[in-house]
């Protein structure tokens, strides 16, 4: 619980829309919690990120090689990650599936990936209406 | 603003390395393909719009939020 979560240096390869004075973030863990890691830098934004595998087992997301080729060569991976907004009931949160963000954690690089043509929004929720209803 | 006519086929050319095609006209909708270098990023406007307006929403965020984050997905 206690020991020191190691954060990685990310660069974006692009700016993220928004926030164009910075590109150089840092990914961590969010302590004691598997879900949830903040992109933070120093002295701009900070985002709490989720892996939308987690709570969305089809998401898919399709990318033509050469607009990742700034990111990755063959045979690099990429980790998959979503911006998360928190509204006022935090249990509202939701996921942008339509902007992730693609990560290749070994060279520190990163950029947020537009999906053009997919049915995804920048806003799903990760709980459902039930738990919705019932927490917060 | 600089107003062109264009026909099917035809193009514009923004300054050295952009190229804006008109590809189809059909009913009120016009298909255009766009050539720019890798570093110049294209979108739909409102799909622009909202993933600034979602980037900025996100930033909001409180660092004392992470205590109500759930841990694990079914509680």
């Amino acid at each position: 619980m206690c020991e020191e979560e190691k954060a990685i240096p990310v660069s974006m390869v692009k700016a993220l829309a928004g926030f164009e004075q910075t590109n150089d973030y840092q990914l961590k863990k969010v302590p004691g919690n598997h879900l949830f890691f903040w992109l933070e830098s120093a002295d701009g934004p900070s985002f709490i990120l989720t892996k939308p595998a987690f709570f969305f087992s089809d998401y898919k997301v399709e990318a033509k090689l050469g607009d990742l080729e700034d990111l990755a060569t063959r045979g690099e991976q990429l980790e998959v990650y979503a911006i998360v907004t928190v509204p006022e009931k935090p249990v509202e949160m939701t996921a942008n599936l339509m902007a992730p963000i693609l990560i290749n954690e070994e060279k520190g690089l990163g950029c947020q990936l537009v999906l053009h043509d997919s049915q995804y929004t920048t806003r799903h929720y990760l709980f459902p209406p039930e738990k919705r209803r019932h927490c917060g | 603003m600089l107003i062109l006519s264009r026909k099917p086929g035809e193009s514009v050319v923004i300054g050295e390395n952009i190229t804006i095609r008109i590809l189809q006209v059909k009913g009120d909708s016009v298909k255009i393909g766009i050539e720019a270098p890798r570093e110049t990023t294209v979108h739909r406007q409102e799909v622009y719009e909202a993933i600034m307006q979602e980037n900025r929403a996100a930033a909001k965020v409180d660092k004392d939020i992470v205590s109500l984050l759930p841990s694990k997905i079914d509680e």
